[in-house]
């Protein structure tokens, strides 16, 4: 029994942790919509800030109000009032890829202020080690006690102020329509600012009360915490903060009861640990009620001006071979300086740039097509990679294993597909996220997988007398394979899947209702998409020839959806833009000194903050607006008299009036110059009189 | 011409509760409103008519806050409210009841009325709801049920509940009878005269045009955007007929 107890009780403060940090998830996503990833960086500032000022000789109680109370909600309310007020009534993707962003971006910008010297946690209140008193021979230390009085506190009493103040009604009315909200009195934008900053709040005391519990502070520790929180939050089907508080405390106490009963010196025992968490998060989301939303959305949202097609308008034949031109150039010369003029390893960094295009295609096939989020790309190369891997060491030709990697990859897609078919937008984001972090921990550690951090070798491959163990001859390789996948994804896009695809990412009821089988659908994104997914990972592996699980931590596949939605998660172009992209900056930076090293994370991650407004990404938007400047200067340089198109064109029909003609009956509904998403509006304004 | 005669319209102390003047608004670069101008006064019920796409719903939404007006004034209750916010139009007295769906569906009907009366009128709602079930006496039957499951017409009484819960100065219902069946429209109607009976003042977003001119004082005929008559409803009446002869006029 005191065994037992011995494992159970050091559980408790872990779960206060998470619960504190379950309960402002639970906060944030009921007054907002959004599932604020970030506040595990929220919490590791926090923790930043607590453990500086405390060794810049700072009074505990100062400390405290700065890293607490200001630097957290701070944070928050930053978040809220710059992004995610404008993305309330977006859809999942919009709310989840700022969130990300931010996730990256905040501890790679701490950490280039602070520098990356190791920090030593500091206690809140108690004496941290040393034991206050034995319950039943077991010993409770401050650091225990405190966590655990101070949580269960704050999370009475916010529940207490939800209710009695009326704010919880406020925040659901307020994330079902705001605007409504409104014509109630509300004042939407207040509630929901209050909602973050307290919730950000709790996010900093998290940060502060878990700190000593491990032995430093780095940003990885948040992350993990951050996923424990996703999955009590999940047990309380992100609504009640009751169970979220129950689900939170019995979840780091099975953690511990685990850690201390599995065989210790085993992969279970090591990978299960952290990994649980997500074992209970896939449980609770799959067999709890769901996270689905409703998809009738804001009854009010056609206030908001109609949204604008990405579509560009057609454009002028000379712009259109000019732009094709001008696209043929610059792949041209990328290729002949890769081949030609460069030194060796940039040979590498652009064949990189081509395998990682590979494996952004999956995400633009999944998320950019389908609308489907997935957060555990990572497991679905690595998963290629290490099939290439273990082919190779038995003998398979090194393409025969690439390709097979892509079906083997392909039946995990399809598995890890079927518990997502009841989920739907954020949930299957979740579930995949949490697939890849089993994948991390406990999967890839075996030795007919992954084989731990030991890893794997891979050769080149060849084909006959063929060899392409160079590697400029390797490029030319990974070239072959990207644009044969990346030619199979057109096809996939204009065909019939395509299609079905872009109706499934408009609506799900909707696809339904025109007849569309939506988990087949669903099925198929899923498996075509791990299939793309697993041929990057198994070139990737050829290409670095050893390759071990820290290759594909689940972490980037964050860092994957986050490089795709920044450049253009829409079209193939914007995959390969990204792959290229990615490796050459990653080949910029590797020389900074250490602290900068998470500059690349940086640079993608405050591009991807531009989702909110620009969905088609930065890169796609800056093409569109090139081309919108060539347009006109064309345009001019032909002299007036032509039709003129796009954004001109409207202003064009909206400001001049029609020939007047006096006859009512034309004024009949339904004119072709009305816009479907605002009922009231006429494009063809005509006097009276 | 065969409605009801036109009601005498009520005198309040002359100046008119509501005025909008030389009002544009816009969604993007589609433009919705040219220019209108036109008033309620106090105590009266106006009615706002116009074919599919005239900007009624724009008028309803520029008025309570919702789409900000590019140009123009707006006067409500002696304030300039052109640029308030749309929580500080309700709280000062003009409730607007949109069109569709406009009930918070995951709240329950209790909780829809206790958001309202709260912001609205303060701290203690027991009074105020008490008052709402007694006006909406079939809502008190359903008080725990979530407001999504109601039926369309319980949906609407609902979306009235919610703005009157705090008695208010100006009410503005939009397509008050869009998707109802006819006895549920004269139902619903009944409740926009009690309402009216009460001291409230009405603008009226209506299709069904004798329903709503047979309880107004007033009308205003909007046309592409523009106001294409203002006046007591039997001034109006001949532009109406010139203006939307294929209008449903008798249709229930």
């Amino acid at each position: 029994m005191s065994l037992f107890l011995s494992y159970l009780l050091p559980g408790i403060p872990y779960g206060c942790a998470y619960a504190l940090m379950a309960v402002g998830l639970v906060l944030t996503y009921r007054a907002s919509g959004v599932f604020n990833l970030a506040f595990g960086a929220q919490a590791y500032v926090s923790a930043v800030v607590f453990s500086i000022a405390l060794h810049d000789g700072w009074p505990g109680w100062a400390a405290f109000v700065v890293a607490v109370l200001l630097a957290s909600p701070a944070i928050g309310l930053a978040m809220e009032r710059l992004l995610f007020r404008y993305t309330r009534t977006a859809g999942p993707l919009v709310k989840l890829v700022p969130a990300l962003g931010l996730l990256i971006a905040i501890p790679a910008v701490t950490q280039m202020v602070i520098g990356t010297a190791t920090r030593l946690p500091s206690s809140l209140v108690l004496e941290p080690w040393k034991v206050y008193f034995h319950l039943a021979s077991t010993p409770v230390s401050g650091e225990e006690l405190s966590t655990t009085v101070i949580t269960v506190a704050v999370v009475a009493a916010f529940a207490l102020v939800l209710r009695s103040s009326g704010l919880g009604l406020r925040m659901r009315a307020v994330v079902e329509s705001p605007r409504m909200a409104e014509l109630s009195g509300v004042r939407s934008d207040r509630t929901s600012a209050t909602a973050w900053v307290l919730s950000s709040l709790l996010a900093g005391l998290a940060g502060v009360l878990l700190a000593p519990l491990y032995s430093t502070v780095s940003a990885s520790n948040f992350t993990a915490l951050l996923v424990a929180a996703i999955a009590a939050a999940a047990i309380g089907s992100f609504t009640s903060l009751p169970i979220t508080l129950i689900g939170a405390i019995g979840l780091g106490i099975a953690q511990q009861l685990l850690a201390g009963y599995l065989p210790s010196g085993t992969i279970l025992s090591s990978g299960l640990r952290p990994a649980f968490p997500f074992v209970v998060l896939a449980v609770a989301l799959v067999a709890g009620r769901t996270l689905r939303q409703p998809e009738a959305g804001d009854p009010l949202a056609s206030c908001d001006p109609p949204a604008v097609a990405f579509r560009a308008p057609t454009r002028l034949t000379e712009v259109t071979v000019g732009s094709r031109a001008f696209t043929a150039l610059v792949v041209g010369m990328l290729v002949a300086t890769t081949l030609v003029l460069v030194p060796g390893n940039w040979e590498f960094v652009f064949t990189l740039g081509i395998v990682l295009s590979i494996v952004f295609l999956s995400i633009t096939l999944l998320t950019g097509m389908g609308g489907q989020i997935s957060l555990g790309q990572a497991a679905f190369v690595g998963a290629g990679a290490f099939t290439a891997g273990q082919l190779a060491m038995h003998s398979v030709p090194v393409l025969g294993a690439i390709v097979l990697a892509g079906v083997l990859a392909a039946a995990l897609g399809a598995v890890v597909a079927l518990p997502a078919l009841r989920l739907g937008g954020i949930a299957v984001g979740l579930l995949t996220l949490s697939f890849a972090l089993l994948a991390t921990n406990v999967l890839f550690l075996y030795p007919w997988s992954g084989n731990g951090a030991t890893g794997l070798t891979v050769p080149r491959p060849a084909l006959g007398p063929i060899s392409f163990a160079g590697n400029g001859a390797f490029f030319w390789l990974a070239l072959v394979f990207l644009v044969v996948l990346a030619g199979v994804v057109k096809l996939v896009q204009w065909g019939t899947t395509g299609q079905e695809l872009a109706a499934l990412r408009g609506s799900e009821r909707g696809s339904a209702a025109v007849g569309i089988d939506v988990r087949r659908l669903r099925v198929v994104a899923f498996t075509l998409s791990a299939a793309i997914a697993g041929i990057g990972g198994a070139l990737y592996a050829s290409l670095q020839q050893s390759i071990s699980v820290n290759d594909f931590n689940y972490e980037f596949s964050l860092i994957y959806v986050v490089v795709v939605a920044a450049v253009g998660v829409y079209s193939v172009a914007g995959a390969i833009e990204a792959g290229i992209l990615y490796a050459v900056l990653m080949q910029l930076t590797s020389t900074l000194p250490s602290r900068y090293s998470s500059l690349l994370a940086l640079v993608f991650a405050l591009a991807a903050l531009t989702y909110v407004r620009h969905s088609e990404g930065v890169v796609a938007y800056a093409k569109a607006w090139v081309l919108d400047r060539a347009e006109q200067l064309t345009r001019h340089l032909q002299g007036p008299g032509l039709s003129l198109a796009g954004e001109a064109h409207i202003q064009d029909r909206t400001d001049r009036p029609a020939v007047a003609s006096g006859d009512a009956s034309a004024e009949h509904p339904g004119s072709p110059t009305e816009h479907p998403g605002s009922p009231d509006v006429h494009a063809v304004p005509r006097s009276h009189s | 011409m065969t409605g009801d005669p036109p009601r005498p319209a009520a005198q309040g102390d002359g100046r008119p509760l509501l005025e909008l003047r030389d009002v544009e608004a816009s969604y993007g670069p589609y433009r919705a409103l040219f220019g209108v101008t036109f008033s309620v006064p106090e105590g009266s019920a106006v009615a706002l008519v116009g074919s599919n796409g005239a900007g009624k719903s724009t008028v309803a939404r520029v008025v309570s806050g919702l789409v900000r007006a590019k140009a123009g004034t707006i006067r409500f209750a002696g304030h300039e409210i052109t640029r308030w916010p749309a929580w500080r139009i309700a709280r000062a007295g003009l409730a607007h009841a949109p069109e569709g769906r406009s009930v918070f569906a995951s709240l329950t009907v209790e909780e829809n009325l206790v958001l309202a009366a709260r912001a609205l009128g303060g701290r203690r709602p027991n009074g105020a709801l008490d008052r709402a079930f007694s006006t909406f006496g079939q809502l008190a039957a359903h008080r725990h049920q979530l407001a999504g499951t109601l039926s369309g017409g319980e949906q609407r009484m609902l979306s009235l509940a919610k703005v009157l819960v705090v008695p208010q100065r100006l009410l503005v219902v939009d397509e008050l009878s869009f998707g109802l069946s006819p006895a549920v429209v004269d139902e619903v109607f009944g409740t926009l005269k009690t309402i009216r009976d009460a001291g409230t003042s009405l603008l009226v977003i209506e299709q069904h045009l004798d329903r709503v001119l047979s309880i107004s004082d007033r009308a205003v005929l909007l046309v592409r955007g523009r106001v294409a008559a203002e006046g007591t409803v039997a001034e109006v009446e001949p532009a109406i007929d010139r203006l939307l002869p294929a209008h449903p006029r008798w249709s229930a």
